[in-house]
């Protein structure tokens, strides 16, 4: 079978997990406990990539979350979903990270990264076939980015050939809980930035607005904004878990979306985002859903699809979506700009359908609807995201702000240049890959 | 599509023979309208249709042509009168419209399937990767639990027995924007299928139900019934719903309702416990509520995007509702008396919706509005879709507590008024201090500045006569300054040069200027209210 371990690391990593699983066994047919409550089509075969089942009928997730400390954890194993997980799928250290990328990456992470990987061994030893790892952590807090990285590193040593994907939470200034997000971002990405196959980012600031403008959550806290995250991983995977037409292989996300190993970052795009408050009036066609993927407004990072080139382009339809509905939403689609491609790339974009629906957890912000959306781009315009983090960096690093608190945990102050050199090498690739490799053509019309 | 398509309708015989009989739905180019007149109008020759549209925008008048009715409609201007073209819609029957949508020819798997992109100049290809596989599950009608035929043009019910050997697995179905005109019809079908249990007919525009033998038992099932859009009125929903007898969310949203009153007496008893009357014209709060007495189970009511401007406190004849979940978001509530006369229409409330009411867009009340509903709503957990720890419950109720003390009442009954919760919170956190403090905008610093007369003398000492100083200017400077302070700012308003050295004076009640603070005596760290008040004199010479 083709099993999937998804780690999930820190509070970010653990809170999305929860809102994950919870979606996941809605959209099974599984309750809270791991008990089979409906009969989802014919999909034995898909419980079993993210599912194992137990001697007793019960599903346990394939999962594993680790923590510094222990009160997130602690709140999953006296909540409503303590008896999915498994108690030894659950790691805490004592001490937390400090939102710092040294404490998680090296002084208290080394400490527990040795069970971590005992764990995942033994998850591994449990599969017939892994295909692969998901990683959920944060950039911006020290266990999401320090101890992340290092399992990463640690991923790519013993299990080498295997993929590694990653969800990880951009920072956003409204939810910030620390001034250096900026460094630990900059650090994380540039330890796993070889380790991670693909990386899939949300930006809670394009989340948190989408909450408030598009859904009707004045102040969108964590679970909100968590539920929106699970929602798009649960398109991304839906094609791992059910039988559809395209993915069915981790590997092939690779494959589709990432045409050079460093610029492995595809922008999520998902529709349709309506309130759940809102009575079903206007009709969520296939069209209109196609064109507000393109269209601004409905990307999990903050940036502009018309200022960048597309290099790979996946769309993920689920539900009661026909193909001809499909092709004809793909061929008619009339967009305010040309959707611009580079021009180096054969072919890169396909489209898919996998005929399960997306759930809603009953009581969230969003509506439940028959069919949805979800856009995997690779896009040049998702620059514009390390643009804002380097930017950020530089302000507090051109004083050396809040640097000591690094070099008190051991971390050389070199690596901080280093990491923000990476950074400005990945800008670069990204405006590299945009332009045209002859660029004789004028720029567009107006 | 042939005018024979029609005549599975069942819409009963028509006018004219070869004509569909009035009330028959057609659609014209994307349009869909309602035939309410067949026959010919005054001054021209030939058959006509008298057409009521949907979309009224679509239509020229309200049935009166020439100044003679022929016709009407519910909204002005939503009529128009077309020849019976060829091109004239009457749809198709449910199954042939599955067959169409659901049932594709296979691609076959020799070459890759690939569409030309959109807006792209031709330039992208798009590989549709095995969508054949995608195209077999669909066409396996049989196992087809959710379908959409919404905008499908499905006008009729197939023969007794047809649908249910075709697709009896069918869960969840839509057939918003149907040409289907009335509620025996979607019987027909709905008894078809036995296990349906979401049903979406949103856009319809349906007839009342006719046929008595489909009351019983077309519906058991039905959980989830969407009637958006349908203008159908409060008395026929009611009337549908009492016919579902495990139904659990309503919508019946953009209808135009304007009052729930009921024409002649419903069943007492109703089973939704989700009701959503999202964008309908709803102001009498009262009425609402009573009017949703019947639905026992009511657990979750939208009334977002109403009219409501206030609610008022319950009278003894009002019964309280059970709902713990209420939305009021888009609608007028503009007094934080309505928040407390919730307590007594929803007791049991515990989530609320107020996004983009004039309560929150108040701009003084921007920042502390969650407060001000957390705390006067004691059982309240959820706010805006944001839940509320007992951390933030306690932090609000403080917040509210202390802003209650700073306003002034002239006794505990007009304060108990305002605030129902007082006493209660009191009781909870301790009365706080009650003190008329003093507005904030006393505080400001601002306030706390003096004018003085500020002169320049060419000559030291300077005359003492007020009208040999050549230059007199007004200046406002904090009490607390130290005197250096004022030296500086003396300096700049005369334009000297910042680093120059300058002798001050200041007039006497007796009209003598006496010298003004001794440098050596380190009388510059002094502040300068030690010499002067508003309206003080001033002089300063200036060093060469």
């Amino acid at each position: 079978m083709r099993e999937v371990i998804s780690v999930h690391v820190g509070q970010a990593g653990v809170q999305i997990g929860n809102a994950c699983w919870e979606l996941y066994t809605l959209e099974h047919g599984l309750s809270l406990d791991g008990r089979v409550e409906r009969v989802v089509g014919e999909q034995h075969i898909g419980h079993s990539t993210f599912f194992s089942e137990t001697g007793s009928g019960k599903y346990v997730p394939r999962s594993l979350y680790v923590d510094l400390e222990p009160g997130v954890i602690n709140e999953v194993k006296t909540g409503p979903m303590r008896s999915l997980f498994h108690p030894e799928s659950m790691i805490t250290g004592k001490e937390d990270a400090a939102n710092n990328y040294a404490r998680g990456h090296y002084t208290v992470g080394k400490e527990l990264i040795d069970p971590t990987m005992d764990k995942i061994r033994r998850l591994a030893d449990n599969c017939t076939g892994l295909q692969g790892f998901f990683v959920f952590h944060s950039f911006g807090g020290g266990t999401g980015s320090g101890f992340g990285a290092l399992l990463l590193e640690r991923l790519s040593t013993d299990y080498g050939k295997k993929s590694k994907l990653e969800f990880c939470v951009y920072p956003a200034p409204q939810l910030s809980s620390s001034v250096v997000e900026p460094y630990n971002s900059v650090l994380t990405t540039h330890t796993t930035l070889e380790h991670a196959d693909c990386s899939f980012m949300v930006d809670n600031e394009a989340i948190y607005d989408i909450c408030k403008n598009r859904l009707n959550v004045s102040q969108p806290s964590f679970t909100n904004l968590n539920r929106l995250i699970a929602q798009v991983v649960s398109s991304v995977t839906a094609s791992l878990r059910f039988d559809g037409s395209l993915n069915v292989d981790l590997n092939e996300f690779q494959t589709n979306l990432v045409p050079f190993p460093r610029i492995h970052f595809p922008l999520a795009t998902y529709a349709p985002l309506l309130s759940a408050e809102k009575a079903s009036h206007e009709q969520n066609t296939v069209a209109e859903m196609t064109f507000a993927c393109f269209e601004n407004g409905n990307q999990m990072v903050k940036c502009d699809p018309k200022d960048g080139k597309y290099m790979a382009v996946c769309l993920l339809y689920r539900g009661d979506v026909v193909p001809k509905d499909t092709s004809a939403a793909v061929a008619s689609i009339k967009t305010k700009r040309t959707i611009q491609f580079v021009d180096w790339c054969p072919t890169g974009f396909k489209l898919g359908i996998c005929h399960e629906a997306a759930a809603v957890v009953p009581g969230g912000d969003l509506a439940k609807t028959s069919r949805s959306l979800c856009m995997l781009s690779n896009t040049t315009a998702i620059g514009a995201a390390w643009h804002r983090l380097d930017y950020k960096f530089d302000l507090m690093y051109s004083k050396r702000a809040f640097v000591h608190w690094y070099v008190g945990e051991g971390m050389e102050e070199g690596e901080f240049s280093e990491a923000r050199e990476d950074l400005a090498a990945l800008e670069r690739d990204y405006e590299e890959v945009g332009t045209d490799s002859a660029d004789a053509e004028e720029e567009g019309e107006y | 599509m042939s005018h024979s398509g029609h005549t599975g309708t069942g819409t009963g015989t028509g006018t004219i023979s070869t004509f569909p009989s009035l009330g028959t739905r057609i659609s014209l180019s994307g349009y869909v309208g309602t035939i309410r007149y067949v026959g010919e109008v005054h001054g021209t020759s030939g058959i006509w249709f008298g057409v009521e549209w949907d979309d009224p925008s679509r239509g020229k008048h309200d049935g009166i042509k020439g100044g003679k009715r022929y016709f009407s409609c519910l909204s002005t201007s939503a009529g128009s009168f077309i020849r019976p073209l060829p091109s004239v819609q009457y749809g198709k029957t449910f199954l042939s419209a599955l067959i169409d949508k659901y049932v594709e020819q296979f691609h076959g798997s020799d070459t890759q399937e690939t569409v030309i992109l959109g807006s792209s100049n031709g330039a992208i290809q798009v590989e549709a990767v095995n969508l054949d596989k995608i195209r077999g599950k669909f066409s396996d009608l049989e196992r087809l639990r959710e379908i959409s035929l919404d905008k499908e043009n499905v006008s009729g019910a197939d023969p007794p027995g047809e649908i249910r050997k075709k697709c009896p697995n069918v869960k969840g179905l839509d057939l918003s924007y149907s040409l289907i005109s009335s509620w025996d019809v979607i019987a027909l079908i709905a008894i078809e299928l036995p296990s349906l249990e979401r049903l979406g007919l949103n856009n319809n525009r349906l007839r009342p139900l006719s046929n008595m033998k489909l009351r019983t038992n077309a519906f058991l099932h039905l959980t989830e019934l969407q009637l958006n859009g349908t203008l159908m009125a409060w008395q026929a929903i009611v009337d549908i719903v009492a016919l579902v007898p495990n139904l659990k969310h309503l919508e019946a949203g953009y209808n135009r309702l304007q009052s729930l009153t009921l024409h002649y007496p419903g069943p007492m008893k109703l089973a939704p416990t989700i009701i959503n009357l999202d964008c309908n014209q709803l102001s009498d709060w009262a009425e609402t509520c009573q009017a949703l007495l019947p639905f026992q189970k009511l657990d979750r009511l939208i009334l977002s995007s109403n009219s409501f401007k206030s609610i008022p406190f319950p009278t003894e004849s009002h019964d309280p509702l059970g709902l713990t979940h209420l939305s009021l978001s888009s609608t007028g509530i503009s007094e934080w008396s309505s928040i407390d006369s919730l307590n007594l229409w929803c007791p049991q409330l515990e989530s609320l919706s107020l996004n983009r009411t004039p309560l929150l867009t108040d701009s003084q009340m921007s920042r502390v509005w969650q407060q001000i509903v957390i705390a006067r709503l004691p059982r309240l957990r959820t706010l805006d879709g944001t839940s509320i720890s007992q951390r933030q419950r306690i932090d609000a109720e403080l917040f509210y507590l202390s802003r209650i003390a700073r306003e002034s009442y002239s006794s505990d009954a007009a304060r108990g008024a305002d605030h129902p919760r007082w006493v209660e919170l009191c009781e909870a956190h301790g009365t706080p201090d009650i003190t008329s403090v003093t507005k904030d905008e006393d505080n400001k610093l601002k306030n706390h500045l003096i004018e003085i007369k500020a002169s320049l003398s060419a000559v030291s000492p300077p005359p003492s006569a007020p009208e040999a100083l050549k230059l007199t200017k007004p200046v406002k400077v904090l009490p607390s300054a130290p005197l250096r302070i004022l030296r500086l700012k003396l300096l700049k308003l005369f334009k000297s040069p910042r680093g120059a050295e300058c002798d001050l004076w200041i007039r006497m009640a007796d009209g003598n200027l006496t010298p003004l603070g001794d440098i050596a005596a380190a009388d510059d760290d002094k502040e300068i209210d030690w010499w002067l008040e508003n309206g003080s004199e001033v002089v300063i010479y200036v060093k060469e």
